[in-house]
């Protein structure tokens, strides 16, 4: 079989040192192939975006430090390559877009500047054809009189089409992997759906790999094809798109999904509140023993607070890290769960 | 910015009015006796009284005397002294030196100052990062006229590099000393602004899109870093322009330089109003149009800045 896109294989990584080092990765691993999209889902802080900035090779270190693992790109190792080849592999092989494109984008140059200096100082363009390149990419993103607009700066756009010039501007080189971080975060809900489109539409044209780092579980369902839930820095559940809604493994993901409100939640009684899941992530330097969810899990019991689940194959191509991870897949999605699911 | 720049030169219309109605106010109205020990150690004669009262309108009430001499002043003439020069001449011999000194000191501010904060910036703490925090600690906790004398003191008497004293038209290699000495506080500044804005946008995001985009290190720093930082330092370095302007008392003093300063100094001492009042009325334009043109820059600088 050949090498998947991206493979992250066991990434560890750490912020500070002593006392206060935070495990921020704690053994991530997934992969991307051609033409996929890959949701990587989590809270705030289960290190979703260190994992994509160590792929790209962005991480601040320090405070940052890569500590083990690996990220292969088409077999290729990354982490001990040469600075200059990775640069390279930058906006050529892979690119990535940031959730503020407000701030992502330098404010004192114009937008076609920023997209023209790829094709200047990448493809050794002229300015003149450079920025004409510009135009073109405005244009592929459906930004409406872009000849006018790349001489506009980005406080002069608005919040989706910045967005759009961000994706324009990541595509300039033509990348193999797109990584999109959180790209829906800061827009309306009318233009984060158009701008899931764009970017579903852009990778079937291209046959790039998306890995779409995000929280929000109605933007999955849509475009993704596999699904990758983290906490505190580990996959927790990964699986195909269909069999996370379907069986859902791991209690995290229930929770998520039972924090989602939902059209059909109607017929059980108008008014039901949401149930949020109880208490907050753990502080990175103090991740407790055992599951790290265990302290915020209904379900948890004395293996759980003992024993660190490993991510293990519950079903074809669908993996967990709970200890009861099978009678939580072949109960469903359907709630209350109850606590007999364990006591079995 | 064109409505914008015309309504800023409009306001220089009151601001100037007042500043030279208050000045013409605090040296002719608080002196009880204008003549007083103009003429050595006897009284000033009857006759030299009446012809002072009648050069400087000294019957007419405040008002219309300050009326009367802002409408001299709009064409241009600037009055005389007691002893009947023309203020218009002794200005035009005392700026030229002024300025050159000025720009002198801007320029080194820049140079050495900017250079400083981007070493300092870009390396993060090691020596470099000490030496330039230390030194700019000294040189802003030393006043001005110390680092003057010590270092007259030691390039000029002891080493002999430098001559003491300047002469009247000066050579730019006479007024270097001179400038550092005038720039050195302001050095100081412009180097540890340097240095906190580039470690702020080191970390911005738009840095990390540039390094996402896979650009050369070298553009990364020079075009993305170091422009978003450069714009509170031009705009420190265009103030403290418009405030040199105004002259160095005491780097002219050390010196010995016939700048600008000087002479304000030397015409409130020997209480020769006109002097006074004169230069201080244009050091007002002149430093207003210095603020209205960093205010202008900063648009150029930002453009997420518009005035209109």
């Amino acid at each position: 079989m050949a090498a998947p896109l991206l493979e992250v294989d066991d990434l560890r990584v750490e912020f500070g040192t002593g006392p206060e080092t935070a495990s921020v990765l704690n053994g991530v691993s997934y992969h991307v192939d051609e033409g996929e999209t890959l949701a990587v889902l989590g809270e705030s802080g289960s290190g979703k975006s260190v994992t994509a900035q160590t792929v790209m090779g962005i991480l601040d270190t320090p405070p940052g430090r890569i500590t083990g693992g690996a990220v292969r790109f088409r077999g290729e190792e990354l982490l001990g390559a040469a600075p200059e080849r990775r640069r390279l592999l930058r906006g050529e092989s892979m690119a990535m877009i940031f959730q503020d494109a407000l701030s992502a984008l330098n404010p004192v140059y114009t937008v076609g500047f920023q997209i023209a200096e790829q094709f200047r100082f990448r493809r050794g363009m002229s300015r003149r054809d450079a920025m004409a390149r510009a135009v073109e990419m405005l244009d592929l993103v459906r930004i409406p009189s872009a000849a006018q607009r790349v001489k506009e700066y980005p406080h002069q756009f608005s919040g989706g089409m910045r967005q759009r010039a961000m994706i324009a501007m990541s595509l300039a080189l033509d990348p193999e992997l797109l990584i999109a971080d959180e790209p829906t975060t800061a827009l309306d809900v009318t233009v984060q759906a158009q701008i899931m489109e764009l970017l579903d539409e852009l990778r079937r044209e291209r046959g790039m790999g998306l890995i779409l780092i995000t929280h929000d579980l109605g933007v999955v369902a849509e475009v993704a094809d596999r699904i990758a839930v983290m906490y505190a820095g580990r996959i927790v559940e990964q699986t195909d798109a269909a069999s996370l809604y379907a069986h859902p493994a791991h209690p995290y993901t229930r929770g998520l999904m039972d924090s989602v409100p939902r059209v059909d939640d109607l017929g059980r009684g108008a008014g039901a509140p949401l149930r949020p899941i109880p208490g907050l992530p753990p502080s990175l330097s103090a991740i407790p023993n055992g599951c790290p969810f265990h302290p915020r899990c209904a379900y948890a019991v004395d293996v759980c607070t003992d024993e660190v689940p490993p991510l293990r194959e519950i079903g074809a191509g669908h993996r967990a890290a709970c200890h009861f991870a099978e009678r939580f897949a072949a109960e469903g999605p359907d709630r209350p769960a109850t606590q007999e699911v364990i006591s079995r | 910015m064109g409505r914008y720049t015309l309504r800023r030169l409009l306001q220089l219309v009151p601001v100037f009015l007042g500043t030279t109605f208050i000045v013409y106010f605090l040296v002719w109205g608080l002196s009880d006796d204008p003549f007083a020990g103009k003429c050595g150690q006897r009284e000033c004669s009857a006759s030299y009284v009446a012809q002072m009262t009648e050069r400087y309108n000294l019957d007419d009430p405040l008002i219309v005397q300050y009326l009367k001499y802002l409408g001299a002043l709009l064409t241009g003439d600037f009055g005389q002294t007691f002893s009947g020069t023309e203020v218009s001449t002794l200005i035009a011999t005392a700026y030229p030196v002024t300025i050159q000194l000025a720009l002198v000191a801007v320029v080194i501010e820049a140079l050495i100052g900017i250079t400083a904060g981007v070493l300092t910036g870009l390396r993060g703490r090691g020596f470099v990062d000490n030496l330039v925090l230390v030194s700019t600690l000294v040189l802003i906790a030393l006043p001005v006229f110390v680092t003057g004398l010590v270092l007259r003191q030691v390039l000029g008497v002891e080493l002999g590099w430098i001559r003491t004293s300047v002469p009247a038209d000066p050579t730019l290699g006479q007024l270097l000393v001179p400038g550092f000495v005038l720039g050195s506080l302001s050095m100081a500044y412009v180097a540890r602004l340097m240095r906190t804005s580039l470690v702020e946008n080191k970390r911005a995001d738009f840095v990390r899109t540039a390094i996402a985009k896979g650009l050369p290190r070298r553009r990364v720093v020079g075009v993305h870093m170091l422009r978003n930082s450069l714009i509170p330092v031009v705009t420190f370095l265009g103030y403290d322009i418009g405030a040199l302007m105004g002259g160095a008392i005491v780097t002219e003093g050390v010196f010995n330089i016939r700048g600008i300063g000087g002479l304000v100094f030397r015409g409130i001492q020997q209480q020769d109003i006109a002097t006074v009042v004169g230069i201080v009325a244009l050091l007002v334009i002149v430093f207003l149009l210095a603020n209205l043109l960093v205010d202008l820059l900063y648009a150029v600088l930002d453009p997420r800045i518009r005035y209109d």
